[in-house]
Formats: C-alpha cells, structure tokens, sequence
C-alpha cells in the first residue's frame, strides 16, 4: 500500500488534487474500477449504508409517488420509508420474495403502479445471500420512468457490480461487510444527471466565501470532516480484492457453500434457507435447527465451540414471514475469503452434535 | 462462588425477558450439578467445552457451559423484575 502524506482534508488546497497522495481520490477510483462508475468524483463517502440510504431517499424528489421495495430489504431502506409513509409524504410497496429470498424481476414489474418514483431494491438478502437480477430490474424501474435505487451492502465486493451497464442511478454501499474496510465508512453512488437534496450541509474546507452549500460532486454531499481513518482501510480493502481477484474470492466461498450443503442439507434436523441455485452470494448460510430457537443455536455454538454466527431478524423483519421463521427469526453463518475449509467442517460437525438437544428431555 | 453482576439481555429472541448473571468463578461440573438441584439438569458432555441447561418448571431456564463466568436465565416473559434472590443464594451457597 502507498504511504499518504498528511491527513489533508481536501488536497486541492495544496495543489495535490487527483494525485496519488490523495487518499480520497485514490480511494474512489479503486471503488470506481470495482463497481464500473465512469466518475469517480460521483462516489459520495458517508459512514455506511445507512446514511447513504438516507441520503438517496430523502434527497430524492419521492413526495406524493410510490416507492416499490421488496421483502429482502434492510431496516435501513424500511425505516426511512417507513417514516416518510407515516409522514404522508409517500406510498410504499412491498414484493414478496420465495422461501430463499429470490424474487423476479417481473414481480417488480407487477408491483409498479402509475404514480411510482422509484424501485429501491437490496441487491443481496442480509439473511439468505440470495442475489437479485439488478440489470434487469432497472430497466423495469426506467421503463415506467422510476428511479432505481441498489442497497449494496452485502454485495459490494461479494458479487461483480456494473453501475454504467446496469443503469444504476443511486447505489449504496459499506466498507466493513465485503469490501474488507473498518466499520463507519462506506459511501452512496449518485448516476451523473441526478440531484438530490443534500443530508447536511457545513464546512467543507474550500470555498469558504460561500454563504450555501457548494456546488458539484463530491462536496456538495459531504459537509463534514471525512473519515480518513476509515478511508483508508477502505482503500486497502479494495487494493486485496484487486490483488487476489474478485473470481477468485467468489470461487472460495463458492467452495465453503457447497461443503455446507453437502454436508447439512440433507440433515432431517436442519432447514436451510439460503439458495442453493446460482442466485446467491455464496457468503451467508441461513439455517435452523428443528425444535430449537435461533438463539440458543447461536449461545452454544459460541459458548461450547468458539464460532460466532448471528441469530434472530438480521435487521429485516419483512423476509420472515416468507421463510416460515416467525417470530424467532434465523441463525446465519457468514464465511470470507479467510475463512477455510477446516473451519467449515468443524462448524458442520458443531452444528450436527447440536442437533441432539431438542431430542434430550 | 459469587455472583458478581446481572445484566439484562437485550435482543435476546429465546425471551425477553433473559438475564445473565456474572460468577466470580468459572463453572466447574461439580457447580452444574448443584445447580442442578433446582430442576431437571441436561447435560451435553460430548461438545467441545460442555453445556448445560437446568429447567426448573414453571420458573425459568438457567443454561451456560463449563469453564466461563456467565449463566444465562431466561425468565418468564410476562413478570417484569422476577425476583431471583433464592436462585443467587443458591449459588453463592456453593463452596460457601
């Protein structure tokens, strides 16, 4: 990794803009390489997805129309929507999903009504990994003039991403999932032609004559000192996935998912939720064990085994009811790049002897 | 043995209403089987670091497993500041 001079907040008040000293820049042209966006400068960080997506969906001109989301989506798409709905500002719609969080892309296309402004779709489930059809789903969206908005926080750097192809107009996404950065940073894709309505507005270090806000990309979003910490574990996050090579990350958890399925998926004590078709990220394993609540499953495996999963709703309460979960919700394994073959049978043989437990009365 | 915090469990499907008591010592399999004594002790010997559960019926839940300093209570969901005063006596009765 190159080292960085200073910690300047904006490099072109030294004359350093765009130069490989600029961690900023440098950061948003590896993004831009990553996720096929032609400007970089139109790469807006925050401190995660969630503020992206509160950026995207309140700055957009939403007020009056529809908002078709899906059932896979995250509290951070829901509960920003949620509250302009209550506000009156907006309609939502919610497209169901199947038992491993797939949807259609036509379904989307059944679901738009004529006052409908934008689709605002999870690229890929929190709970089941399962992946959604972007490019097709965008068309739809622009076909009946919506904008199309992508939560990519489980898929940046998991599964390729075409901003320019797909005709994406506002992707969110966070460092700390994927993209193998530190946790408080991550950032919002806004398609060249589109304007929203800033989240904040303050200091931005130049321009300083300016009684409003300025003008252009990126700094007419970001008010703030930047997170430069953050942007730099970014930034080496990115640079390991250029250097190992997304196929190669893909085609390792790709390996880890189909020993869990080997192993687990004809277990009669086990359901599994996660797709075991070619629409998934291969990276989260969803799973319960009959007779037993998510959280117990989750407390032994980290008090008898020493492996840590994630139990309960994951955030996404509206994916319950469509794999049969409610009210306890799931268990959900998450395996990387780093992790390896031998960790995965052990997690197998932990999750099999805990099987016994709601036979032991 | 002592027991050295409680602390409320938030976001705790298994039931709202879960307390974690904190021990000032490890637990050992000579303390299970004296927790025991409360209900009806399962204990699942085979994992890797041993796990337990005792249900005293129609009270509550304790579960933990061998070698930490935390037991988790899972109390009824529907009694608000359960009074766990005797289950604490009990345990600070052992080794006492």
């Amino acid at each position: 990794m190159a080292s960085f001079s200073g910690p300047l907040v904006h490099a072109s008040r030294t004359g350093m803009e765009r130069d490989e000293d600029d961690i900023l820049y440098v950061c948003r042209s590896k993004l831009a390489d990553l996720l096929n966006i032609e400007d970089p400068l139109h790469i807006i960080f925050t401190s995660g997805s969630t503020e992206a997506l509160n950026l995207a969906l309140k700055g957009l001109p939403l007020e009056g129309g529809n908002v078709v989301i899906s059932a896979i989506e995250h509290n951070s798409v829901i509960r920003p929507l949620k509250t302009l709905e209550k506000e009156g500002k907006i309609s939502v719609t919610i497209v169901e999903c199947d038992k491993n969080g797939y949807i259609e892309p036509q379904q989307f296309a059944e679901a738009i009504r004529d006052d409908t402004k934008a689709i605002v779709v999870n690229h890929c489930s929190n709970v089941t990994g399962a992946v959604l059809d972007i490019a097709e789903i965008a068309k739809i969206a622009h076909s009946a003039g919506a904008y199309i908005v992508v939560d990519a926080s489980q898929s940046a750097g998991a599964v390729p991403i075409d901003c320019k192809n797909w005709d994406i107009d506002l992707l969110a996404f966070t460092g700390h999932k994927s993209l193998y950065g530190m946790q408080g940073i991550g950032g919002l894709y806004i398609k060249d032609g589109i304007e929203l309505k800033p989240l904040k507005v303050g200091g931005t270090g130049i321009l300083s004559e300016l009684l409003l806000q300025p003008e252009g990309f990126p700094i007419h979003y970001e008010a703030g000192t930047p997170n430069t910490p953050g942007i730099i574990s970014l930034y080496a996050g990115l640079q390991f996935i250029f250097e190992t090579g997304l196929e190669n990350i893909i085609e390792h958890k790709k390996k880890l998912y189909k020993i869990l399925f080997d192993e687990l998926a004809d277990n009669p004590d086990i359901e599994i939720y996660s797709p075991k078709n070619e629409h998934t990220s291969y990276s989260n394993f969803c799973f319960n064990i009959k007779g037993m609540v998510p959280e117990e499953v989750g407390y032994v495996l980290e008090a008898s085994f020493d492996i840590w999963v994630r139990t309960g709703l994951h955030c996404a309460p509206l994916i319950l009811p469509y794999l049969g979960v409610e009210p306890w919700g799931t268990v959900r394994a998450s395996h990387s790049y780093f992790t390896t073959e031998e960790e995965i049978y052990k997690f197998v043989e932990a999750v099999k002897k805990i099987t016994i437990i709601p036979k032991r009365k | 043995m002592k027991v050295v915090k409680q602390k409320k469990v938030t976001d705790c499907y298994e039931s709202s209403n879960t307390i974690d008591l904190i021990l000032s010592a490890p637990i050992t399999k000579p303390f299970v089987e004296h927790l025991g004594q409360l209900g009806k002790l399962l204990l699942f010997d085979e994992f890797d670091i041993p796990y337990f559960k005792v249900i005293v019926k129609g009270e509550y839940t304790i579960k933990g497993a061998f070698g930490k300093k935390t037991i988790r209570i899972l109390l009824p969901e529907d009694v608000e500041d359960y009074p766990l005063d005797s289950l604490v006596q009990h345990i600070e009765n052992f080794n006492k």
